[in-house]
């Protein structure tokens, strides 16, 4: 009894180990489960240019914010010579690049891949515009009048604050805006003109620097866009063509900073960006995003390493999946196989060929090779020459096949090359020595269990969404491991038996009668 | 025709599945030190031969491919004999040779086989053709047996031995298998051989079933199967039950053939017997393991436990 308990101690660790790392990815770090789309990624690059003035140089550039719902999975910078790093501050992050001595026409280039996930709830407003304050006393009356009409005419707060916003543009020629706007230069300072606006119709509202995404853009500089806050929401709004900008096609910069980019030691400076979009597999997006915030669980898994090397581990990943199907069809239905695990690897060949093509392909093989086996017996060799001579009648039938196939145009035939020859022979040899000594029939019965083994498991292992689970919660496998354990300890009857037993319960129950 | 019960009519029946045996009576009962004991002939036939059990004599030892050029002039005297793997399985490899024509060999099929044909048999034998895993194996040539005539005419090729089932050293069950036309004279019940339950308070046949159904008459030889009693019960079934110290395995099975001259003759022994003896029986193996589990310290020879068991399971 105790050592039940151990197994079953030993099982649920391993269930719990197994699901909760998988728990941890899928709700903390974005795996999913299902295989899903793909997901479009930005490719956002910043390209500065100024002329160095042959003396110490200091560039210092604002970021972009990144947080939950915008996430950085990338950023990469291509400047030569030049030193860069990275310092937060008030939660702002600068990006500042140094050099000792540069002349000439400077170009510092800076690239991040952004993508969007799909919770994106902002947050309500931490910081919240100025009060009215420096209007002067006729520019407060004539924003008074604005909210008054602008009320009058709209119901939700939502069509006021819009209405605000349309129609303090530059263009109208309404005294009471063009009072407002007096002395205005910049965009920057006309969006705080409006936001002055509408907090005295009690919206509450902020201005925001940003960079719209679309595919193709280039030499693009940055914009400055309002956010207000209404129905508990933020709204974008880009006032030059009155759009709410979507969250997902927008970056922004921290709020409350000026001035995107500091040179020093340099003059005639311009930033530009220019931007891409791209569509990336959404688990590849929560390993990179997760590797950018260092996560143990993703820099000490599989996906550290080389994408070459994850590829021959995802076909790896999928040889359990193959065991269990062995283990399930064996222990618990009864099935007879010539050779315990010799059906995953023909399973694993089948996902090079296909199913269909690789049974045939089999089934010639292995009958050409009895027929080759059958006369050597009349050799008397010994076991290693005559399974040495069965391993080069494989390579002559595949090459055969091979060559055969090409000449007819039918180049599937090829696919031949990927069932493992050595177990091919050795298949050959067990069912020819088989076939001897128990008859064709046990021959049937042990190769079409393998067969139809070496089926079931293909079709579990080229299953996406099992694929997908495998490769991206390779955890799972501790699951694997312990239903493969459960059923080790399994000691009920197998299906099988419940023919083969069944005359004698039936003569019972007639005994009975 | 294929028909199928559900698992709690077997559990009703005692019926011992595969799982079962594997996971609980072998896991608990045989630790696998004690394994080569009996998967390696070679070792059982030492170790019985120590303490008296009887067995066909043997004859001799191929271990290397030197042995078996040797084999025509050691063999040159000798007229019936049997070959077999040391470490085969399932009645794998084993030669059985009952006469000379000349220089040639006759197998019990009147086939003949040549000296080159009986080397490369050999041969194969020591590179692990039949052996578990195919590891290397040595062949052992032993003493063909003069078998008893109490199994004239109930079988179709080849004489039957009989199959004891031990649990610590308690028979619970016994059958010998009889080969038939259909099942090419070899004794695997799946391949058509008859199962003849036999009783253990008696040595005669309880029951004989052939593809799982009950049969009365032998479908070659006509012969009413319910005749068979086999001789010297009391005794062979104390040689199987004396196997029990020796091989170290609480759950264990016993082949043994009968010799004209010497009685019950120890032929194998087997760690991992089959569970066909159910079918052939009839009766389900659980509630005799369950009674014996109770009872497996009260009696100590073998001569106590088999006396037990021929009044507990009759």
């Amino acid at each position: 009894m105790r050592r039940h308990y151990q197994l079953y101690i030993l099982v649920s660790m391993l269930v719990v180990l197994g699901v909760g790392a998988a728990a941890y990815k899928h709700f903390v770090l974005g795996f999913t489960f299902t295989p899903t789309n793909k997901e479009a990624v930005w490719q956002v690059q910043a390209e500065i240019k100024f002329e160095a003035e042959e003396g110490p140089i200091k560039v210092s550039m604002i970021l972009p914010s990144s947080d939950d719902s915008r996430k950085k999975i990338l950023s990469d910078n291509i400047a030569a010579d030049y030193q860069s790093k990275v310092i937060e501050k008030d939660g702002v992050k600068k990006i500042i690049w140094t050099k000792q001595q540069a002349s000439g026409e400077q170009h510092l280039y800076l690239r991040g891949d952004f993508y969007f996930q799909q919770r994106a709830d902002l947050q309500p407003p931490k910081e919240l515009s100025s009060d009215g304050e420096n209007l002067t006393e006729m520019q407060l009356k004539a924003a008074q009048d604005i909210v008054q009409n602008t009320q009058l005419s709209n119901d939700s707060e939502y069509d006021i604050a819009m209405h605000i916003i349309a129609r303090m543009n530059e263009e109208n020629d309404e005294s009471s805006i063009r009072l407002l706007l007096e002395n205005i230069q910049f965009r920057r300072e006309h969006m705080e003109q409006v936001a002055k606006v509408l907090k005295i119709a009690k919206i509450e509202s902020r201005v925001i620097r940003g960079l719209r995404l679309q595919d193709g853009l280039t030499q693009r500089s940055i914009s400055t866009f309002i956010e207000i806050y209404v129905e508990k929401q933020w709204h974008l709004i880009d006032s030059r063509d009155m759009t709410e900008i979507p969250t997902n096609e927008v970056i922004l910069w921290p709020v409350n900073t000026r001035g995107l980019l500091d040179v020093y030691g340099g003059k005639n400076s311009s930033i530009h960006f220019s931007v891409l979009k791209q569509q990336k597999n959404i688990s590849r997006l929560a390993v990179d995003s997760a590797k950018q915030s260092d996560s143990a669980f993703v820099n000490f898994s599989i996906y550290s390493l080389p994408t070459k090397d994850q590829n021959t581990f995802k076909s790896l990943l999928l040889i359990p999946l193959g065991a269990l199907v062995v283990v399930i069809l064996r222990n618990l239905v009864g099935l007879r196989t010539s050779g315990t695990f010799m059906p995953i690897l023909i399973a694993m060949t089948f996902i090079q060929t296909s199913l269909i093509l690789g049974l045939s392909l089999f089934l010639v093989v292995v009958s050409i090779g009895l027929v080759m086996r059958s006369y050597l017996s009349h050799l008397n060799l010994l076991l290693v020459p005559r399974i040495a001579s069965v391993l080069v009648f494989v390579i002559i039938i595949f090459a055969t096949i091979g060559i055969a196939s090409h000449k007819f145009g039918w180049d599937s035939g090829l696919h031949i090359t990927f069932f493992p020859m050595i177990i091919m022979s050795w298949t050959i040899e067990r069912m020819s020595v088989l076939w001897e000594e128990e008859g064709p029939h046990e021959v049937l019965v042990q190769g079409g269990g393998s067969l139809f083994t070496a089926s079931i498991a293909y079709l579990v292992m080229i299953n996406p969404f099992i694929g997908h689970l495998t490769y991206n919660f390779p955890e799972l496998l501790l699951v694997l491991l312990a239903i493969i354990i459960l059923i080790g300890s399994y000691s009920g009857f197998r299906l099988v038996e419940l023919a083969r037993f069944e005359p004698m319960v039936r003569v019972d129950q007639q005994n009975k009668q | 025709m294929f028909r199928l019960t559900t698992p709690s009519e077997l559990k009703k029946a005692g019926i011992v599945g595969m799982n079962k045996r594997n996971a609980f009576y072998i896991a608990h009962n045989n630790p696998r030190k004690n394994y080569p004991r009996v998967d390696d002939k070679l070792l059982t036939k030492k170790i019985t031969e120590e303490i008296g059990i009887a067995a066909p004599a043997m004859i001799g030892v191929a271990r290397t491919q030197y042995h078996v050029k040797q084999l025509k002039q050691f063999l040159s005297d000798v007229e019936k004999f049997v070959i077999k793997p040391s470490k085969g399985s399932g009645g794998k490899g084993i030669l059985v040779v009952v006469g000379r024509d000349g220089d040639d060999f006759v197998k019990p099929s009147g086939a003949i086989i040549n000296i080159k044909e009986l080397q490369h048999h050999v041969s194969n034998t020591l590179s692990g053709l039949f052996s578990l895993g195919g590891k290397p194996d040595v062949a052992m040539i032993e003493e063909l047996v003069e078998f008893s005539d109490v199994f004239d005419g109930f079988s179709f090729e080849g004489v039957p031995d009989v199959r004891v089932i031990q649990y610590h050293g308690y028979p619970i069950m016994a059958m010998t298998r009889l080969s038939t036309r259909e099942s090419d004279g070899k004794a695997n019940l799946h391949q058509g051989a008859v199962g003849l339950g036999i009783d253990i308070a008696t040595g005669k046949t309880l029951k004989a079933v052939q593809h799982g159904q009950p049969i009365t008459h032998h479908p070659d030889t006509g012969r009413d199967l319910s005749e068979l009693n086999i001789p010297f019960w009391h005794t062979l079934l104390c040689l199987a039950s004396s196997c029990h110290e020796v091989s170290g395995l609480g759950y264990l099975g016993a082949d043994i053939v009968l010799d004209k001259n010497k009685g019950p003759l120890l032929l194998e022994l087997n760690a991992r017997p089959g569970l066909a003896i159910q079918i052939a029986n009839g009766v389900g193996l659980e509630t005799r393991l369950k009674l014996i589990e109770k009872e497996r310290n009260e009696q100590h020879t073998a001569e106590e436990r088999v006396n037990y068991s021929m009044q507990a399971f009759g």
